[in-house]
């Protein structure tokens, strides 16, 4: 490992332990492993750690939306909520730190837009093609988009939700959770395809 | 921090539907436009076979003639094989052509109507 990335994991962990706001360079080199001084030489400030940290989560969140429909069975929402999960995880300050990064951060958190109503957007398309596929029931469009909110929501907003109340995070009830907004809309053909494919991993 | 391209929130809903259109599905039936590449093909299997031997720099070279009867106009070579002696060569291009062409006995041939060549 390169020492710009074992700043970029020092980075992770203390902004995820700490918050933005509060973390140090000082922090940010000790937890590295290194001076300082040789911090600065990579980056010359903190905001250009930041900076660094939000490309990064910017394009392993591009992945995640570009495996969109790769597998068109339901099976292919599971696994992306799979990576949306271990992304979320990953990234826990995406969250905690939302309003600071607003404050400060203008340039990230126009980005953020750009990226959570991409995500949105995948997901309504997702339903129209489930809808025009006939495992999922047809409904009018605004019904859908308040499907698609829902699910949105419960994507972003689980695992903060489960932190604040002190619950485990498990992979499997992030994944429960999330289909347990999409069930009640899927056809009988949808559920038996449910119950094949995707149900076995939740069990 | 890195700036990148976007496109607008419309073209990315297109691109969303049009990724959706193009998936198959089994619920959908195979129309024209997906077998055409089955039907631009089929002439070949209809078609009278030369094979062709010729000497190209230094070697025997086996091309194979396919010439459709009905539209003679319609005509494929394509290099099969090459072989160092013109004996081998013409017998690999008889065994080639055996096996390429329908007609076994070599009957078929083009007809003269097929050209619809104008007097005038």
């Amino acid at each position: 490992m390169n020492t710009k990335d074992k700043i970029f994991e020092a980075a992770v962990n203390m902004f995820n332990e700490y918050g933005v706001a509060n973390v140090r360079l000082q922090q940010i080199a000790d937890e590295s492993g290194i001076s300082v001084g040789n911090l600065a030489y990579h980056f010359k400030n903190k905001e250009a750690i930041v900076s660094f940290v939000y490309d990064a989560l910017f394009d392993e969140f591009s992945i995640i939306l570009s495996d969109y429909l790769l597998e068109y069975s339901l099976l292919g929402i599971n696994q992306q909520l799979e990576q949306y999960y271990t992304f979320f995880q990953k990234y826990k300050f995406y969250f905690t730190d939302i309003f600071e990064i607003e404050r400060n951060y203008p340039s990230i958190i126009s980005k953020w837009h750009h990226y959570i109503n991409r995500m949105f957007l995948q997901i309504k398309a997702r339903i129209d093609f489930d809808t025009s596929r006939g495992v999922m029931i047809a409904q009018s469009d605004e019904m859908n988009e308040l499907l698609a909110n829902n699910i949105w929501m419960s994507v972003i907003f689980w695992l903060p939700q489960r932190t604040l109340r002190g619950l485990p995070l498990e992979e499997r009830l992030f994944k429960e959770a999330v289909w347990s907004q999409i069930i009640p809309y899927l056809s009988q053909r949808g559920q038996d395809e449910f119950v094949q494919l995707v149900y076995p991993s939740l069990a | 921090m890195k700036t990148g391209y976007y496109i607008d929130v419309e073209t990315y809903k297109w691109l969303l539907q049009s990724i959706n259109q193009m998936t198959l599905h089994e619920s959908r039936r195979a129309d024209d436009a997906d077998t055409i590449f089955v039907r631009q093909g089929d002439w070949l299997s209809e078609s009278a076979v030369l094979a062709h031997i010729n000497k190209r720099k230094g070697t025997w070279c086996i091309d194979l003639v396919f010439a459709y009867p009905h539209e003679p106009i319609r005509l494929l070579i394509r290099k099969i094989a090459t072989e160092t002696s013109w004996h081998k060569a013409c017998l690999r291009g008889a065994i080639f052509q055996r096996q390429a062409a329908k007609d076994q006995r070599g009957t078929i041939e083009p007809s003269l109507d097929a050209f619809s060549i104008s007097n005038n």
